[in-house]
């Protein structure tokens, strides 16, 4: 099972690494973004925070990079599910594997282009610590297998017509109502509501804390709902994909 | 007697409850080593059966056995039997041929993955090509690259669900050439489903033609030909063209009459009982030449579905 379970992630590291789009998408796309961010945005706004400001914009930077990536991979695994998964129910492996195999290639994906931006990071913020660059990449996982079983979920149910909108929607809101850009400090009432049921605002929050020490929401609580949330999340979509698996 | 490889029997299927059904009572039983053709119209139930087959859908009734191992109770041991190909090629067009074979060769643990690999696609015609991307191959070599994974798995049974579909003429005519190949030198079987009766009638040793999740006829291509009890007649009749026209329009068992120029051709039915009474006619007048022949498949074919015979 193993065999078949690497095989797969495998194969998913291939697709990544050979098709030039998404190459361009999830790393050159995104690392032009940081860089401008690095270089040239805390120079014109020339404003002075506690935190420097381009700091302060790592947390949601990530964790939007990771909602875009698994958004995409929502979809391409739905895309998949009609090629080569459908192949892959007809050969004698178990069902499991190929699941297993699909969710980890995808975060073996996940894992290492996150580690270029945290090294870029930890380089140009001069943080020394390999042990905190190790809790921040674990952090990160959780927050990515959360929101790529979400996306899986979702966009299974949406299906191919309505995903990339529903996609295109949330990503927004996702990104909008996590405190990526604010400090949730200073947000009002009504909002507030919005921003604390958004399960992204965890995962920037403790981003936050591991990068500058800002504790915006316990740190444990944070975690907590966090760890609840990516649970919650694959366990629903794994019991999905081996419903769609077994019977399409 | 010859070993059965696939035995269907009352098999019944509707993807939900309270719809209609989409398998009614299919009943087949194929021989190992046979090429068999599954005809029909699209949305004849052909691409169903198959998944069915595929071990893809499983929530079927009735029986259904490959090599011995009952598809519902023990499909992954029929999934160590099979290799698919389904309509649309499922390959990653991003990765080599290779790379493509090499996965598929990992998932079925083929040992000495790479002699395999070069065997397969040598066997196919594509060695020269495997280390291409996908995305620059013909249509045609995509379904070549897929015969090639199929061989790889060394399948007792290959089920293809319209393999031509949206070739053209002379790939199709290789994948048929190697069909008959694989069939005839790795002695697999084959079932293909088609709405070809063309690619049918030259490649299959026997047809099922499926209309509305029904058989309507099985046979080899040449015993369906002569199963309809009809034969298509062409007379150059000259100068007695319209007193042997005029003759025919009365006749109940003739069918599509057309007369072009000097030529009357029709369908005529039930051969055996009204052939004599239209040679004894014809002799009385002066014909010029006279010819009998069975329909063609896709004519059998055309009957079975309720569309219009041409002459």
């Amino acid at each position: 099972m193993l065999k078949i379970i690497l095989a797969i992630a495998q194969r998913q590291w291939q697709v990544f690494t050979a098709s030039n789009s998404l190459f361009f998408n999830m790393i050159f796309f995104p690392l032009i973004i940081f860089l401008i961010i690095l270089f040239g945005i805390e120079k014109v706004l020339a404003v002075s925070f506690e935190t420097r400001f381009s700091l302060f914009l790592i947390p949601g930077l990530l964790c939007i990079f990771i909602i875009g990536r698994s958004s995409r991979v929502g979809l391409s695994i739905l895309k998949d599910y009609k090629g080569t998964i459908k192949l892959l129910r007809t050969a004698p492996i178990s069902r499991g594997a190929i699941i297993i195999g699909l969710i980890l290639g995808e975060l073996l994906i996940q894992v290492i282009t996150l580690l270029l931006f945290l090294f870029l990071i930890f380089i140009y913020y001069k943080m020394g610590s390999v042990l905190k660059l190790i809790i921040i990449l674990l952090y990160l996982l959780i927050i990515s297998v959360g929101f790529l079983a979400f996306y899986i979920v979702l966009i299974f149910m949406a299906g191919p017509k309505y995903g990339l909108t529903l996609n295109a929607f949330l990503n927004i809101g996702f990104y909008i109502t996590s405190g990526a850009f604010y400090s949730l400090g200073k947000i009002t009432l009504p909002f507030k509501f919005i921003v604390y049921a958004n399960p992204l605002t965890y995962g920037v929050s403790a981003l936050k804390y591991l990068f500058f020490g800002a504790q915006e929401i316990n740190i444990l609580l944070s975690s907590a709902i966090l760890i609840s949330f990516s649970l919650i999340a694959l366990l629903i979509s794994v019991a999905l994909l081996n419903k769609k698996l077994l019977d399409p | 007697m010859k070993e059965k490889m696939i035995e269907v029997k009352s098999l019944f299927f509707r993807y939900k409850e309270r719809e209609k059904l989409v398998l009614n009572n299919i009943n087949l039983s194929i021989e190992r080593g046979e090429i068999f053709g599954i005809l029909g119209t699209n949305g004849a139930g052909k691409t169903t059966l198959l998944s069915i087959l595929s071990t893809l859908q499983t929530s079927f009734s009735g029986a259904l056995v490959i090599s011995g191992f009952d598809v519902k109770k023990q499909p992954c041991q029929v999934r160590k039997l099979i290799g698919v190909l389904f309509q649309e090629p499922v390959l990653d067009e991003s990765l080599s041929g290779f790379q493509n074979l090499d996965f598929y060769a990992k998932i079925y643990n083929v040992s000495d993955r790479k002699k395999h690999i070069l065997k397969a696609a040598d066997f196919i015609g594509i060695k020269n090509h495997l280390n291409k991307k996908v995305k620059y191959y013909s249509g045609g070599m995509k379904r070549r690259l897929e015969f090639a994974r199929c061989f790889l798995l060394k399948p007792k049974v290959l089920i293809l669900d319209e393999p031509t579909l949206g070739l053209d003429p002379v790939a199709r005519r290789q994948i048929t050439n190697y069909l008959k190949r694989i069939n005839k030198d790795l002695k697999i079987t084959i079932i293909i489903s088609t709405h070809n009766p063309e690619e049918a009638d030259c490649l299959c040793h026997r047809i099922a033609i499926i209309n509305h999740g029904r058989i309507a006829l099985v046979g080899s291509p040449t015993a369906l030909k002569s199963k309809l009890h009809v034969n298509l007649v062409r007379i150059k009749a000259g100068l007695a063209l319209n007193t042997i026209v005029d003759w025919l329009k009365e006749k109940d068992w003739v069918r599509n009459l057309v007369s072009e120029g000097s030529e009357i051709k029709f369908i005529l039915f039930n051969p055996e009982r009204n052939m004599n009474s239209l040679l004894n006619f014809i002799s009385r007048h002066k014909v010029l030449s006279f010819g009998c022949s069975y329909l063609s498949l896709e004519d059998i074919f055309m009957n079975c579905v309720g569309g219009e015979i041409k002459c």
